[in-house]
């Protein structure tokens, strides 16, 4: 009789190794995570990963370019999707992506993802005197490649192209727009396959990323600001298992920030665990369900009034709809997730199409 | 002009003195605000006084949170519209000024400030603003006494703009007149129709009469109303002389006069003339000093009690109406330029006007601090009332209409309560190149009081900082400031994470949140 999913020991194993190491991560202090370079870079892109509260890296379906590189490796054929989500406070998202093969063993992927505030709205000026509405923009493409290194192994390289613009200066009740670029930050990604239904992935995001702002302010005065990136460290799995025998996919990330810009070690390093399922009891609908982004930091042990006080997490849910009917292999994903704040939810649809 | 201060550091002139005597050197300038700037709109709505003519106003702001004072001037077009927009308006900051600013004076498009005495160790500092275009400037100065007179109190109590020149009440020294064309300072001691130069003045020497201080004065055609504590006396502008022919009787029999505290003439000749006076009244057996409104009558040469409340101002308008500001609020009364009492009018009404500022603004009990009337016509005017939530105006006509209704010439805007409107001011934080520690202060206004938590977080939602954690804010409406919530000095984020990192520029969010169940969210661009 096969075991069920919580009778294999391996998985406490890895359940012990991520809480090992988020202990490690979580001994110097509180974060100061927050409010550093890139925070538009950490919330969740597509909808399969939003309902499964971004535990997604290790094998992600699509969107590899953003997730994993190294996945694209365990695609058959080629991957077209995109997407919109709407965010609390509104936070907008939209992306495309392409992935495909190049045989033997090469994989390539593009993407490009709108991420911003559309509707900058409420802004004041020192005198109270309301502004006119702003916007908020970025775009971040991704050129990935993935080597299938073996049955069980592939690695994954990314390339990031970055643009950001802000609303900087004011005239009257007009806002004037500063905005900078980066290219070249790189993601790094390895994924192996421990058994047919066990995989684990490493995932080095935004390796050398920075950003210099030339910032225009009033009366055509200008600073530079220069921005660096702190790298993340994710380490996922995905486990495949079953629950009243049908699939059941038990997805865990824990992503890390151990380093700044500068890869010097941060003196308060911090990780959040985020994990998920996904329940097959349907051929054609996947449900999906997930507790994300709980912040490990040493507030949890030295500080857990505070650490309480403003304890974020997210619970998350969606599904997969499969649209066969209209196009084979093609796939409908929506997620809907609560913020950490709880000022609204989270909300994106997107569209795959395997082929 | 009586200003009441509300929240000024109090230094008293005479300890400052004492303390500097030795210090003080005889200066051509001053540097009182080094770091003064200025720019559109107005900066506070803590206005202390209010002054200028029908081309322009000033007002006089405490700028709490910042510690200091700011002036705010606008080229009055005549309408409420034009006070209205911020834009008209140009601001100009002083600085740090950590005492009191006695009085303020406007004349031929210049505004004078004066200072305690021996602010910054020098004695009768004065700031002169002027107007060029779209900014002010400054020029800083002191009165000039030599060295050896820093032992008496010389402080510049009162000044103002009467035939060409500046006149201040200078307290042991007399009566100082500024010609500022002609560059001279003269001293006029009360009486003596011959004066000296400021730079001259005898000191000690002088021997001053202690009932000839000059403790206040007020502008009456091209005299000036000179008040010493026992006697107001007329000095002409004109040829320099003195008149002491107003007595100092009181008619009322269970008032014992004690001194003249300040005058109000009406403009005109042999207009209303009235005054505050120090008494002693008589109340169950025994003698206590209290304040009294009086009127003047000329033909029996007395004084006729028409007002037993502290006055902090008077202002004239057509049609012998004038309106006074007391502890209590503003009233206004007429004259029949008889020797019978005034005629208390019910055109504007303390508990009336008091309702409205509630009703509109959610103050429940504004501080007035300054009332000025600004004539346009013989017949119409404004009059404008200073509170420590703003500026309220009233256009004014003669005969008045049955009810008078007040504007209010605001900067800050009412917030609408419960957090259903809450905000960052500024939106957009930016390195200020006159200011490096610019800030974004949080506004918004509870229903009731509450204990407030205000964090800021990034665009992923990641705690940047908490600002404030429980404290305790009161509604805007139950005394909060500027009827808000807000706590200026407290409520404010300069853009660095917990750490005192300087965050990255970006998009961030704050939580306004409270044990009552409300809360709110808002939106800061920072890139500095």
């Amino acid at each position: 009789m096969e075991r069920l999913w919580w009778q294999n020991k391996r998985i406490y194993a890895v359940t012990a190794g991520i809480a090992i190491l988020a202990l490690l991560v979580t001994s110097t202090g509180a974060s100061t995570v927050g409010g550093s370079s890139g925070a538009y870079l950490r919330p969740w892109a597509g909808a399969a990963a939003m309902a499964t509260a971004g535990a997604n890296s290790a094998l992600p379906d699509y969107l590899s370019p953003w997730w994993n590189p190294a996945a694209m490796s365990f695609h058959k054929g080629r991957v077209l999707s995109g997407g919109v989500g709407l965010r609390s406070l509104g936070r907008t998202d939209a992306f495309g992506a392409f992935e495909f093969k190049v045989p033997p063993r090469l994989n390539l992927g593009l993407m490009l993802l709108y991420r911003g505030d559309p509707f900058l709205n409420d802004l004041y000026d020192e005198n109270e005197n309301p502004l006119e509405r702003a916007s908020y923009t970025t775009f971040t493409g991704k050129i990935a490649f993935s080597y299938y290194l073996s049955r069980k192994m592939s690695a994954g390289l990314g390339i990031n192209i970055r643009f950001q613009q802000l609303p900087t200066y004011i005239e009257g009740s007009h806002v004037g727009y500063s905005s900078c670029t980066d290219i070249g930050a790189l993601d790094l990604a390895f994924i192996y396959q421990v058994s047919k239904v066990w995989t684990m992935a490493a995932v080095l995001k935004d390796v050398g990323a920075s950003m210099t702002w030339t910032v225009n302010l009033n009366r055509g005065n200008s600073a530079q600001i220069e921005e660096r990136t702190y790298p993340s460290l994710t380490l996922a799995s995905k486990y495949q298992g079953s629950f009243l025998d049908k699939p059941l996919f038990w997805t865990m990330d824990m992503k890390a920030y151990l380093f700044d810009g500068k890869f010097k070690t941060l003196e308060r390093p911090q990780a959040v665990l985020s994990t998920g399922f996904e329940w097959r009891n349907w051929e054609m609908f996947f449900i999906r369900a997930g507790l994300g982004e709980l912040l490990i930091n040493g507030d949890l042990l030295r500080d857990h009034d505070n650490y309480l006080s403003s304890f974020p997490f997210k619970i998350t849910a969606g599904f997969s709809l499969d649209m066969q009917r209209w196009r084979n292999g093609v796939r409908l994903n929506y997620g809907v997730s609560t913020d950490k704040l709880w000022a609204g939810i989270d909300q994106q649809i997107d569209v795959q199409w395997n082929f | 002009m009586k200003f009441r201060k509300t929240r000024r550091c109090s230094i008293t002139a005479n300890n400052l003195l004492r303390f500097s005597v030795g210090i003080a050197l005889v200066f051509s300038a001053l540097s009182v605000a080094a770091d003064c700037q200025s720019g559109k709109g107005i900066t506070s709505n803590d206005v202390i006084a209010v002054t200028g003519e029908a081309d322009t106003l000033w007002t006089l702001v405490w700028e709490g949170p910042r510690n200091q004072f700011a002036v705010n001037s606008i080229i009055h077009g005549g309408d409420s519209v034009s006070l209205n927009k911020d834009n008209n308006w140009l601001s100009y900051t002083l600085g740090c000024i950590s005492s009191d600013i006695h009085d303020l004076a406007y004349g031929d498009g210049r505004l004078v400030l004066c200072f305690d005495t021996l602010k910054f160790g020098q004695p009768n500092p004065v700031l002169l603003l002027t107007r060029n275009g779209n900014s002010i400037n400054k020029q800083d100065f002191s009165l000039g006494w030599p060295v050896d007179s820093s032992s008496l109190d010389l402080t510049a109590r009162e000044v103002v703009w009467v035939n060409n020149a500046f006149y201040f009440a200078c307290m042991d020294a007399g009566l100082v007149r500024w010609d500022y064309k002609n560059q001279t300072k003269s001293v006029f001691s009360p009486g003596k129709s011959s004066s000296v130069p400021v730079n001259e003045f005898p000191g000690l020497e002088s021997k001053p009469d202690t009932m000839l201080r000059v403790i206040g004065l007020e502008r009456h055609e091209n005299d000036v109303m000179v008040i010493t504590p026992a006697r107001i006396w007329r000095f002409s502008t004109i040829d320099s002389s003195w008149d002491s022919s107003i007595s100092s009787q009181l008619v009322n029999s269970e008032l014992n006069f004690s001194g003249f505290e300040a005058v109000y003439p009406e403009p005109g000749k042999d207009g209303l003339l009235l005054s505050r006076i120090r008494v002693k009244k008589r109340i169950a057996g025994s003698w206590k000093d209290t304040l009294i409104l009086a009127k003047y009558s000329r033909t029996q040469k007395n004084w006729r009690s028409i007002l037993e409340q502290t006055v902090y101002d008077v202002a004239f308008g057509p049609g012998h109406y004038f309106f006074v500001l007391t502890e209590k609020g503003i009233s206004a009364f007429q004259d029949s330029l008889a020797d019978t009492l005034v005629t208390r009018s019910a055109v504007i009404n303390t508990s009336v006007f008091q309702n409205w500022i509630t009703r509109n603004f959610a103050i429940s009990e504004p501080v007035l601090t300054d009332l000025h009337y600004v004539g346009l016509t013989d017949s119409t005017g404004y009059l404008l009332l200073a509170s420590t939530d703003g500026t309220f105006l009233a256009r004014w006509q003669y005969p008045p209409a049955e009810k008078v209704t007040f504007y209010q010439v605001k900067r800050a805007p009412p917030v609408r309560s419960g957090l259903k409107q809450t905000y960052a001011r500024p939106g957009v934080l930016v390195a200020d190149m006159y200011d490096q520690q610019s800030r974004t202060v949080f506004i918004y206004n509870l229903s009731r009081d509450a204990n407030v938590t205000i964090r800021v977080y990034d665009y992923n939602m990641d705690l940047v900082k908490t600002i404030i954690s429980n404290k305790f804010r009161r509604a805007g409406n139950n005394g909060g400031q500027h009827g808000r919530s807000t706590v200026e000095n407290e409520d404010w984020w300069d853009g660095r994470n917990s750490s005192g990192k300087m965050v990255a520029p970006g998009v961030y969010y704050y939580r306004i949140s409270t044990d009552i169940g409300e809360r709110a969210f808002g939106k800061i661009v920072v890139a500095k």
